[in-house]
């Protein structure tokens, strides 16, 4: 799915969030966000996901303005995996899974053989296979994170949002997830605090910072010594290892 | 290596159909055995050949059999039924509205809109024009006001989250409350006092044909409603954003659902009076039995709200001689020592992070 945002900014009390945001994003491309916390990552996608609604501009799906779509058939298009609390209720693995299939369902509508089919292979999917049972309240930090992960996959759309998908899972899964979202050959659009993730993984990079995009690009013309800098304030190194032909960033201080 | 067809047969074909009908056979024994106990205890066959003779066209309605069974013993038995069910609804629906789990039906500001309302009527006399039952209309009137009211304050200044109706249900709650203590204090009325306090604790001795002629069908309604938006709950609990990502806005659903479940337990109240404690904790205890997706949870909780107020109202009747237990007692009596049993038993952590 192609996916335009054509000039977007957020206000709110007056204070600007983000700026005249553009981007322009191809079927299938994997899109990385990157930038210091604060820089408005998050508020960029959440106008897309349409939690918030922007002050200015427009967000189009394959052309589309959204503002068309009604809220049901936005989460036909797009699924978002975002770090969340299960507040104070317990639910089974595979209800959590489950609600993925809600945007295809009518009110009354029960789950059919079909959604338990897709839940199943979302679950197997994030190597949660015999989880269906188990209560959240018993899984780690990284299962809950997998669980949310097989709920998007469940939802079967042409694009996936994510903010800080692997934040809570140990470098195996880190990596393993983001091959399985890479092989998933969807739209993906990710907020990455993971430098070299974010070089391994994106086909291109958006570089935010105070709610503006300062840079982008391919991952080898962003990463910079000097731009790691003037963005983030750190010292680096970056390497292009000569095996993967990936960027590589060694930090060394502040 | 667990097979993931036999859970899709299993959860959602077999137990759920085995409890259910075990709760509808217990709930239907029970509602048998209470017609057979009270003051007087009459024999299941007496009882039988009553029915068979009303069935059969004989006359029979002026024997006192008849007074006690049709006209005293059967309306009390299905409003209590009715309430249970009910309230045990409203209580799962109110901890999803305000995702917490300490909700219960009278959380947002309507059990002390409905005291302010009774107080009212009682020591001021207000809403006498309402006829027999004005203490009851008032505070049906006081809950709605209420209600509203929460609605209102907790959408200014944006739109309403489950945190803001929450707190502007306990502002409401102190300021209904002041209300009420001001006119006790100063109508210095012993009589009043006292009746104020009966009513507070509920009685099912107002059940009456006419009245259950109202609550019934609009209880069985707005049960069968909750139960169809058992999916909109689920997501409730996930949260506003996370609910808009799968494709539904809670805020509208949530005021519909405010308001009918505050109308449910106004007209509870109109009946009965308040009766603490059922909607907090047959949630809970049919989560633990059951777990907390609510296509489940709705009905199950229901029946077992109408077995639990059921039995409850039973014991009201016959515990002690000469008079009868306000049920709110009872309720309370009975149901925190069921739920410190439940909760010690059971690995039940609320959910949350343990």
């Amino acid at each position: 799915m192609r996916v335009e945002l054509a000039n977007i900014s957020y206000k709110i009390n007056k204070k600007s969030l983000i700026e005249n945001i553009c981007m322009n994003i191809n079927p299938k491309e994997f899109v990385g966000l990157i930038g210091p916390n604060g820089s408005g990552k998050s508020t960029i996608l959440k106008c897309i996901y349409r939690v918030l609604k922007p002050s200015n501009g427009a967000i189009f799906f394959d052309g589309q303005n959204i503002t068309e779509l009604s809220i049901k058939e936005s989460a036909l298009k797009v699924a978002v995996v975002v770090q969340h609390n299960f507040t104070s209720f317990d639910f089974d693995v595979l209800d959590v899974v489950l609600m993925g299939r809600s945007p295809y369902k009518r009110l009354m509508e029960a789950d059919n053989k079909n959604d338990y089919d897709i839940a199943h292979q979302a679950l197997v999917i994030v190597g949660l296979e015999g989880f269906s049972k188990r209560k959240i309240s018993t899984l780690s930090g990284g299962e809950r994170q997998r669980v949310i992960i097989a709920r998007a996959l469940a939802q079967k759309t042409p694009c996936l949002i994510l903010d800080e998908p692997i934040n809570h899972l140990d470098i195996k899964f880190q990596l393993q997830t983001m091959d399985m979202i890479k092989k998933m050959n969807v739209t993906v659009i990710a907020a990455i605090h993971d430098l070299n993730i974010a070089a391994t993984y994106c086909d291109n990079i958006y570089a935010i910072n105070n709610g503006r995009i300062v840079a982008q690009g391919k991952p080898a013309q962003i990463f910079t010594t000097e731009f790691i800098h003037d963005i983030f304030g750190v010292q680096a190194k970056v390497e292009t290892c000569s095996e993967t032909g990936f960027v590589n960033i060694l930090y060394r201080n502040v | 290596m667990e097979n993931y067809k036999d859970i899709y047969q299993l959860k959602y074909n077999t137990p759920l159909f085995i409890i259910m009908l075990i709760l509808i056979v217990a709930l239907v024994l029970s509602m048998f055995i209470a017609l057979t106990l009270g003051t007087t205890d009459i024999s299941t066959k007496k009882i039988l050949q009553l029915f068979s003779d009303i069935l059969k066209g004989k006359e029979s309605s002026n024997t006192p059999l008849y007074d006690v069974i049709i006209l005293l013993r059967m309306p009390r038995i299905i409003l209590a039924v009715c309430i249970g069910m009910g309230l045990s609804v409203c209580g799962v629906v109110m901890q999803a509205i305000v995702r917490n789990p300490l909700a219960d039906p009278y959380i947002l500001g309507i059990s002390s809109g409905a005291s302010l309302g009774a107080t009212a009527a009682i020591l001021l006399g207000i809403g006498l024009s309402f006829g027999e039952n004005y203490v009851g209309f008032s505070a049906f009137l006081g809950a709605m006001i209420v209600a509203f009211l929460v609605l209102l304050i907790g959408n200014l200044g944006g739109s309403s989250s489950s945190v803001k109706l929450l707190l502007a249900g306990m502002a409401l709650n102190a300021v209904c409350s002041a209300f009420s203590n001001f006119i006790v204090y100063f109508a210095g009325n012993m009589e009043g006092m006292q009746s104020i306090a009966f009513w507070m604790l509920g009685s099912l001795a107002g059940a009456e044909w006419s009245n259950l002629a109202i609550i019934v069908p609009i209880t069985l309604l707005i049960i069968f409603f909750f139960y169809t938006q058992a999916r909109i709950f689920n997501l409730m609990l996930l949260g506003d954003e996370i609910a808009i990502t799968l494709g539904r806005d809670m805020r509208s659903y949530r005021h519909i659902y405010l308001l009918l479940s505050s109308l449910l337990v106004g007209f509870f109240v109109f009946v009965a009076g308040m009766i603490g404690f059922i909607g907090l904790i047959i949630p809970h205890i049919t989560r633990m039995l059951i777990g907390t997706d609510h296509k489940q949870l709705i009905p199950i909780s229901a029946i077992v709200g109408g077995i639990f107020l059921l039995w409850a109202d039973i014991l009201c009747r016959s515990l002690l001689p000469s008079t009868e237990l306000p049920i709110g007692i009872l309720t309370s009596l009975i149901g925190a020592p069921c739920f410190v049993y439940l909760l010690a038993k059971k690995t039940y952590g609320f959910g949350g992070d343990n």
